[in-house]
């Protein structure tokens, strides 16, 4: 049923225009009815004066809405122009800090919601809408209710299909979310284990990327939910499938370490992020992509081995002895590159803490490999100092026991390692991080850079998540924008992990 | 004297005719008006809905400019 917006009343000019009581005394009813139509038609010249008068304040506010943002855009275009006449692009230096202290553009753009909504509603059809009889004052009974409802909704509600499509899409973007951490956690070919371990070292990773990079948004959130529980020692090893038992060890070792001394003092997350930190100062973004996507590739491999030394020595030479000493042949060519990789995140720690990390990785790896003969390598280890308990393995126990102590050698903080090898300098473990940190800081721009940008970045995010928060409460616009930055999201994180499996193959065939 | 009755009978409805005619004509123009309000109305309406998307579009494209050539200073 099309609704008038404007009505002219009144509509019949000519009816009643007679009074009846006077019907009878009337000296000419022609005459009455005459005057009466006039009457209404001058009534019906007021109402469309108003009308007329309503529909042109209308036109003119919104002619001047439209002059206004003509205005601010001519504003905009004039800056803009200054702005681009005084661009150079020879001038202009992209250095990484900057990047990272920058911040992102963002569009002030406001997008028109609820179109149709009671408050767009034009003047003309509220009155209309006015002249509705009310529903009746349920609200009064409000305070004597004891569920704390709205009495009036149950009879009526004007939000409840909104409030509806809203709980729809709210849901469904949960479930996408969800979705899409199971896709992250189970890539197509990977073992389980293994994908245990990619997600925690995802996790790793993407702690630290959460707070400088994009990562972290996107499976962070997905991954932080069975991070922790899942994090048995043995899914670290997994990360790196390609390095050598023994390297693989002492990196499970470094994070049983860390790992215990976390849960021991509460520095755990400290711990992690140190790692991380010095992980991205020596190799940048890429060492960490290597190493992230590696498990992929390797799946079988990674099974055999327990774990691979995140922190591998420095030296190339030694990854290379090493890879002959590995379990199976055909990981010894993926071995020497993820050695290298490994190496890369360790030699920031090493380099930190002690002087020379010397490449004792090499003899380490072939003694965890079988874990009952090592004990001869490690049992100096052992009895160092009490290596964090391993937490249980559910894999295969007897690898990650020896790993362990390779482990604590790699460590660059153990000071186990010294004493078997001499890569490994390491104190305490709990006392390692913490030394760490102030002995690295100072070591590269790159480094405070990515600080930098992450805690900047870190408020932004924090800020916006609690307006988004608030806003999608309400906000159609932003429910919907959300929507689509997890569909996005989730199509980035699929291409990413195919990028990963594919760099990972490329990997394989090239070693 | 019947005639003479009938005659101001007659002459009562001519002139109401005439009143009526007279009213048709004030109603006429009040529709005209009317007719002439929802065009003028309409034809409003359209041109600012043009004029409303090409300046959306504009804002976009200036949007886009902006983003391109900001160097992180338009955020607050």
């Amino acid at each position: 049923m099309p609704l008038p917006k404007r009505v002219i009343e009144p509509v019949h000019v000519s009816r009643g225009t007679i009074p009846e009581e006077l019907s009878a005394s009337l000296p000419s009813e022609l005459e009455a009815a005459t005057n009466g139509t006039l009457a209404n038609t001058v009534r019906q010249l007021s109402s469309l004066s108003r009308h007329a008068e309503d529909m042109f304040g209308e036109l003119t506010r919104e002619a001047h809405n439209m002059a206004m943002r003509a205005n601010s855009l001519q504003v905009r275009l004039d800056r803009l122009a200054v702005k681009v006449t005084q661009l150079d692009s020879t001038i202009e230096e992209v250095s990484l800090q900057d990047i990272h202290l920058k911040k992102a553009f963002k569009s002030a753009i406001v997008f028109d919601q609820e179109v149709v909504s009671r408050s767009t509603m034009p003047t003309a059809m509220l009155e209309t809408y006015k002249q509705c009889d009310k529903p009746p004052p349920l609200d009064k009974l409000d305070p004597y209710r004891e569920d704390g409802k709205f009495g009036l909704k149950f009879y009526t509600d004007p939000g409840y299909f909104f409030d509806l499509w809203r709980q729809e899409m709210l849901k469904d973007t949960e479930r996408m979310m969800h979705d899409r951490g199971k896709k992250v956690r189970a890539p197509s070919s990977i073992e389980p284990g293994l994908q245990q371990g990619y997600m925690n070292y995802d996790q790793v990773i993407y702690q630290h990327g959460s707070q400088g990079g994009h990562y972290g948004t996107k499976i962070g959130r997905a991954l932080s939910s069975c991070h922790y529980s899942n994090l048995p020692l043995i899914n670290f090893p997994l990360f790196f499938p390609h390095c050598r038992p023994g390297l693989q060890q002492g990196y499970m070792n470094y994070d049983q370490v860390i790992y215990q001394h976390g849960s021991q003092g509460g520095h755990y997350g400290t711990g992690m992020l140190h790692y991380d930190m010095n992980a991205m100062g020596n190799n940048v973004n890429n060492s960490n992509l290597e190493t992230y996507t590696s498990p992929g590739g390797t799946p079988n491999r990674t099974k055999p081995r327990p774990s691979q030394p995140p922190p591998a020595p420095p030296s190339t030479t030694n990854s290379n002895n090493s890879t002959p000493t590995t379990v199976s042949a055909s990981n010894t060519p993926t071995r020497a590159r993820s050695m290298s990789a490994g190496r890369d995140i360790l030699p920031d720690r090493k380099s930190r803490s002690p002087p020379p990390p010397p490449p004792p990785i090499d003899n380490t790896p072939p003694e965890p490999l079988p874990p009952p003969p090592p004990l001869s390598p490690s049992p100096p280890l052992h009895s160092i100092p009490p290596p964090p308990p391993p937490p249980p393995l559910p894999n295969g126990p007897s690898p990650p026991l020896p790993p362990l102590m390779n482990g604590d050698l790699h460590l660059p903080n153990s000071t186990k390692s010294p004493l078997k090898q001499g890569s490994t300098t390491s104190p305490p473990k709990p006392s390692n991080i913490d030394v760490r940190k102030p002995v690295y800081d100072p070591r590269s721009d790159l480094l405070k850079a990515i600080r930098d940008g992450i805690t900047l970045r870190k408020v932004e995010r924090v800020e916006q998540k609690e307006g988004e928060r608030q806003k999608a409460l309400h906000d159609v616009a932003s429910i919907l924008a959300r929507r689509v930055a997890v569909e996005f999201s989730d199509s980035d994180s699929a291409s990413e992990s195919e990028y990963d499996s594919d760099g990972w193959q490329e990997q394989e065939t090239s070693a | 004297m019947a005639a003479v009755h009938r005659e101001a009978i007659q002459k009562q409805i001519q002139q109401d005719w005439a009143n009526r005619e007279y009213i048709e004509i004030i109603t006429g123009s009040i529709k005209k008006i009317t007719d002439f309000l929802n065009s003028f109305d309409m034809s409003c309406r359209s041109r600012l809905a043009v004029l409303n998307e090409k300046l959306t579009t504009l804002e976009r494209r200036i949007e886009y400019l902006e983003a391109r050539v900001t160097k992180g200073e338009t955020l607050t």
